[in-house]
């Protein structure tokens, strides 16, 4: 919300400075966004037109420019904008003019070139924080006009942002009761008459409980027309369009006040006007240019004709005034926060009285709002007021919290005497009574609307008292600490850490993608559809596997010609039913970096699976002992391509992407991958086995099996190793081999065993012995033949 | 043979082992002087001939030239190995200017290593990781944190809703804050406690200063006496620590729906030092995270009675701390996969 100093001062005599103004709004909560001045002095600035830029001879960032200010001849100003460029008006600081800041400004020579005063930006002229560039200005005056005269009279526009707890501060005078309650000056209220006998003719009803007080006003012959200057100036300076004095008047007295006012024509009102509770279906053209048709329980304004507005968020087109209204009618009322909220959602539609609305106005201010506005409509537009019509009671018993002061240092933090306590709560308008025992009754005024606890008491002790006084102390040190609560975070970092040893760089990439993408790495299904995504294109499946951004971030890369990579990332994918499942995933790409050494090979389905080992032996998973299977999801190469698995589930799978889908997406080199399953990855964890040297010297045998093409090496390493668990060290397999010195169908497959005992050096016997049951194991799984 | 024959066959030999140019001439001489028939050799053979006078003087002058000859040998022999190793190492020169082999650096996300070092600095101060689900429920998401669904926060926080299915009868969503699981782990543990949450979070949102998905942690105390002072003191520590060096922080009145007193919390600006600068558009101040005590309906919701502990919690979006940390100057790099961007940004895990 914007306010001006000068509006600001109609509700607070102060003479506090603009930045202790900006300073004190911060410390009571409410955040500057920024501040602006209009209008000023400003001697010797004028107006200029830039004729001409070029580059400065000796400095790159900056430029020769020659301004018109209207001295018949162009004069030469350096400038180092970036926005400075031919046809831009500006503001030109003459040889003589003083900016704030003492910068006395004189015609010098920079880097060599004159230059005869200065462009300038809103920061150097006191009129803003903008500093990026020089100001552009949209005003049609001529070159050499005084930069002041284009200015309106001089003033200060705050720019604050509200929270939703503060429905008060959403008006002038709410902003000056807070400043006021932290002592800069004196609140001035608004005095209007709080009666008026005669009932307006029109007639008024609430016909729901979503409105808790109704208040309408009658004015008649009035002329409606253009606002005076004053009050265009005041709805211009916090940026809203005057629109004619009726409406100008609504607007002005809801960011005076706080509360939000309809203006009916009441000539076009049918019947009763009632606050009513939509069916459904009915439909209204609103004055936002929208149509509407509504929900069931939206809450409404009525007449004989049908739905006539939305109560409190939008008035309806055929009941609106115009230039040509006589006779008018003021709804002032108060509706239900929640439903105001709701209904507002429904039909998406953000307007002022609604954000008053919903976070609660004071309920004190409705009929001083609508009779303050009465009196503007007749001082302004001529005519009388007829009469008011009142539906309920305005003003609320207030809501009284049990307190006790000491919880502003119990619970804030802060040490303060209760009577320092009462002092800062009737500052703030509460009224305070003391109990037998210490304990206060605090009666909440009516302008904070949603305060119920005691918390929102010690709050509002401590943001008059200051945060920054309150002291910083640290907590002793914490107990029954649960370090393993969250095994899943260590294992992300395992993952991390070991792609990063293992040459990947780590992405992060988005955790939604496309459609077309999700089905191809088997997703996709309807429960993990966002309902609006930001891109409905590109990003409206929850990820499937970690693969697929990957492999968009490879398609993003190779266009850049970083075409030989490995990339990993570590995040959660989602399933359906709602799993949300850990993962490591890596990709490497590429035709293989060229070497003086040699040209890399490109990145085989060998490649990934020893980095996923390497990964998985990062866990203390002792993969290598783990089998292997070739059923693959779809979009791995069908015969390049393995799974290991954790009983039926799926631990890890490697391979090479199928070329359908690298041709699909457009990346057209070699792309190898694999995905871990980080949570089997925990489950799968060996136990901790005693560690022995042994004493005794270790032998090793080779030996050749031709065994049919077919068969899975793997396989048939798990058969040797397994002959005898205590004996057998490792099995290395050092040679595949198939060709002319075998028959069609076979292959060789040359291994090396490792055999040691813990308790005794093997004998001769031993070895044969151990050798023997290989070859005969080998023999009888997979009809092995020793090869001589 | 005489003495001075003797002394003959000795420099004759010495000087013949010197001028000995390779290994196998040398081998030559051994044989000639010292082999089965070799001069020296025989020399010593005739000693058992003489008379035992003779023999001791005589023998004794040859044992002296047998030794000198041997060591002779010896070192010629080790002269000329080393000379025949250096002159084959002389040919095996290679430019060592060449690249080495070819071995891909890899590097850990900035985002990842902020992770670790955010979950350090809170670890230190005794909150434990937890976790919870990326896709949640509005009640997980808002109403447990009370922000029922007639909010008005509600819709600042731009929510990813899921198509509902048939039969649902509460609407899925991606968190908009990793503060879903703050009512988990109330419920899941009993006070006192202390918990952090780090993880990912989604806002129906995208342009220069916001991406979609980014990151937030999450802090959670619960215990007897805790006040907004810890609250402060805990905020000073974590930021002092994050950042490894001394920051101002600066805590200002805000609202969030879980807390109340709620607070934003700003540090001094650790480009310019306060003076004002782009960074901190000129007000000394960046706004870095929010904070407040612990709602009392949030505590109820969470199973923990309100008139018996009270707690503060704060959040804080990490890609903020990168960038301030890091001086990375554009939030969309984060998630653009640049191996450019990754290897600048990036570290080796070795160094975190």
């Amino acid at each position: 919300m914007k306010f001006s100093l000068s509006w600001l001062k109609t509700h607070l005599e102060t003479d506090a400075a603009v930045q202790t103004i900006a300073d004190t709004l911060v410390k009571m909560g409410i955040e500057v966004e920024a501040v602006e001045t209009t209008g000023g002095s400003f001697a010797h600035v004028v107006i200029g037109h830039i004729k001409e830029r070029v580059p400065h001879p000796d400095a790159d960032r900056l430029g020769v420019c020659q301004v018109d200010v209207g001295e018949g001849s162009l004069r030469q100003i350096v400038c180092g904008a970036p926005n400075a460029r031919a046809g831009l008006t500006v503001a030109v600081a003459m040889p003589g003019a003083v900016l704030p800041g003492d910068f006395k400004i004189k015609e010098s020579k920079i880097r060599g070139q004159e230059s005869k005063g200065m462009i300038c930006s809103a920061r150097e002229l006191g009129l803003g924080t903008e500093h990026d560039g020089i100001m552009e200005l949209a005003t049609k005056a001529a070159p050499g006009t005084a930069f002041a005269d284009t200015l309106g009279e001089a003033d200060t526009i705050f720019d604050v942002s509200i929270t939703p707890n503060r429905g008060d501060a959403l008006c002038v005078l709410g902003i000056a009761r807070d400043l006021a309650a932290a002592g800069l000056g004196r609140l001035i209220e608004p005095v209007t008459a709080l009666t008026f006998e005669q009932a307006a003719k029109q007639k008024a009803a609430i016909e729901t409980d979503g409105c808790h007080f109704f208040c309408g006003i009658e004015v008649e012959g009035v002329k409606n027309g253009q606002s005076p200057a004053w009050l265009k100036k005041r709805l211009e300076s916090i940026g809203l369009r005057p629109i004619n004095t009726i409406v100008d008047i609504g607007n002005f007295v809801m960011f005076d006040l706080g509360q939000p006012l309809h203006m009916y024509d009441a000539d076009t009102l049918k019947g009763t006007l009632r606050v009513s509770t939509a069916k459904g279906g009915e439909k209204l053209n609103g004055l936002n240019g929208g149509k509407h048709t509504l929900n069931a329980n939206d809450i409404t304004i009525v007449d004989d004709s049908g739905v006539i507005g939305l109560a409190g968020i939008v008035g309806g087109e055929e009941t609106s005034t115009t230039e040509a209204t006589k006779r008018i009618y003021i709804e002032a009322a108060q509706f239900d926060r929640s439903r105001i909220a709701l209904t507002g959602q429904a039909h998406q539609i953000h307007s002022d009285a609604r954000a008053r609305f919903e976070r609660g106005i004071n309920p004190a201010m409705t009929i001083p709002a609508a009779l303050h506005a009465a009196n503007l409509v007749v001082e302004l537009c001529g005519g009388k007021i007829v009469g008011m019509t009142q539906i309920g009671t305005a003003v609320p018993a207030p809501v009284v919290i049990d307190f006790d002061p000491d919880m502003v240092n119990r619970f804030g933090g802060l040490p303060m005497q209760p009577q320092d306590v009462k002092n800062s709560l009737e500052a703030l308008g509460f009224g305070v009574t003391e109990q037998t025992g210490g304990q206060f009754a605090v009666a909440v005024p009516p302008h904070f609307t949603q305060m119920a606890t005691p918390e929102d008491l010690v709050e509002e002790v401590l943001r008059l008292a200051g945060y920054e006084n309150i002291p910083a102390v640290l907590p002793a040190a914490a107990l029954n600490r649960k370090r393993d609560s969250a095994p899943a975070l260590r294992l992300d970092r395992i993952a991390r850490r070991q792609m990063a040893a293992l040459g990947y760089l780590e992405a992060i990439t988005y955790s939604f993608i496309s459609e077309k993408l999700a089905r191809l790495f088997e997703g996709g299904s309807d429960d993990l559809k966002l309902a609006n995504p930001i891109d409905a294109a590109t990003m409206s499946d929850m990820r499937p596997s970690l693969l697929a951004g990957l492999l968009d971030a490879a398609v993003k890369n190779v266009s850049r010609a970083e075409d030989n990579l490995k990339l990993a990332e570590i995040g959660r994918t989602h399933h359906a039913g709602g799993a949300e499942v850990l993962r490591a995933a890596g990709i490497l790409f590429g035709k293989g970096q060229r070497h003086w050494q040699g040209q890399q090979a490109m990145p085989t389905v060998f490649d990934a699976k020893a980095d996923a080992y390497a990964l998985l032996e990062a866990y203390g998973i002792d993969i290598t002992r783990m089998p292997v299977d070739t059923n693959v999801p779809g979009y791995f190469h069908p015969t390049r391509s393995g799974s290991v698995r954790l009983g039926k589930d799926v631990l890890m799978t490697f391979g090479e992407i199928h070329p359908a889908v690298t041709k699909e997406l457009g990346i057209k080199v070699p792309v190898a991958a694999f995905e871990v399953n980080l949570h089997l990855a925990a489950k799968a964890v060996g136990k901790d086995k005693p560690f022995v040297l042994s004493q005794y010297q270790s032998v090793s045998r080779d030996l050749a099996f031709v065994v049919d093409a077919t068969t899975p090496a793997g396989e048939l390493l798990a058969t040797l190793r397994n002959v005898d668990k205590n004996i057998v060290r490792n099995v290395q397999l050092f040679d595949v081999y198939s060709g002319d010195k075998l028959p069609a169908g076979k292959k060789s497959i040359a291994v090396s065993l490792t055999l040691q005992a813990d308790d005794r050096t093997l004998t001769e016997a031993d070895i044969t012995g151990i050798c023997d049951k290989a070859v005969e194991a080998a023999t009888k799984r997979f009809n092995a033949q020793l090869r001589a | 043979m005489t003495m001075q024959e003797l002394k003959t066959l000795q420099s004759e030999s010495l000087s013949h082992i010197g001028a000995i140019n390779s290994l196998k001439e040398l081998e030559d001489a051994r044989v000639t002087l010292l082999g089965k028939s070799g001069k020296i050799t025989e020399l010593l053979k005739s000693l058992g001939g003489m008379d035992p006078e003779t023999r001791k003087t005589f023998g004794q002058a040859v044992n002296d030239v047998k030794v000198q000859v041997q060591s002779a040998l010896e070192d010629k022999k080790t002269a000329l190995e080393r000379a025949e190793l250096d002159a084959k190492l002389a040919t095996e020169t290679v430019d060592v200017t060449l690249p080495a082999t070819a071995r891909p650096v890899g590097k850990m996300h900035p985002l990842s290593f902020v992770i670790e070092e955010v979950e350090k600095a809170l670890s230190e101060l005794g909150f434990d990781p937890v976790e919870g689900p990326e896709i949640d429920t509005e009640f997980n998401n808002f109403t447990a944190l009370n922000i029922p669904d007639d909010h008005p926060a509600r819709q600042d926080h731009d929510t990813f809703y899921f198509k509902p299915l048939k039969g649902e009868n509460e609407r899925r969503l991606l968190r908009t804050q990793t503060s879903n699981v703050q009512v988990r782990a109330m419920q899941n543990m009993t006070p006192p406690m202390r918990v952090q949450a780090i993880g990912r979070v989604f806002r129906c949102d995208s342009d220069l200063t916001h991406t979609p998905q980014f990151h937030q942690v999450e802090g959670l105390a619960i215990d007897k006496n805790l006040t907004f002072a810890h609250l402060k003191g805990v905020l000073q520590t974590f930021l002092t620590t994050y950042f490894e060096r001394k920051v101002e922080i600066r805590l200002r009145p805000s609202y969030f729906p879980f807390t109340e007193p709620s607070t934003e919390v700003d540090i001094g600006c650790i480009f310019c030092g306060g003076n004002g600068c782009r960074v901190c558009k000129h007000t000394g101040w960046i706004e870095v995270l929010g904070a407040g005590m612990v709602h009392r309906n949030v505590l109820a919701n969470g199973g923990i009675d309100h008139t018996q502990w009270q707690g503060f919690a704060f959040g804080c979006g990490l890609e903020r701390l990168t960038m301030l940390k890091y001086g990375i100057n554009d939030l969309r790099l984060f998630y653009d996969s640049h191996a450019a961007f990754l290897r600048h940004f990036g570290k080796p895990a070795a160094r975190i």
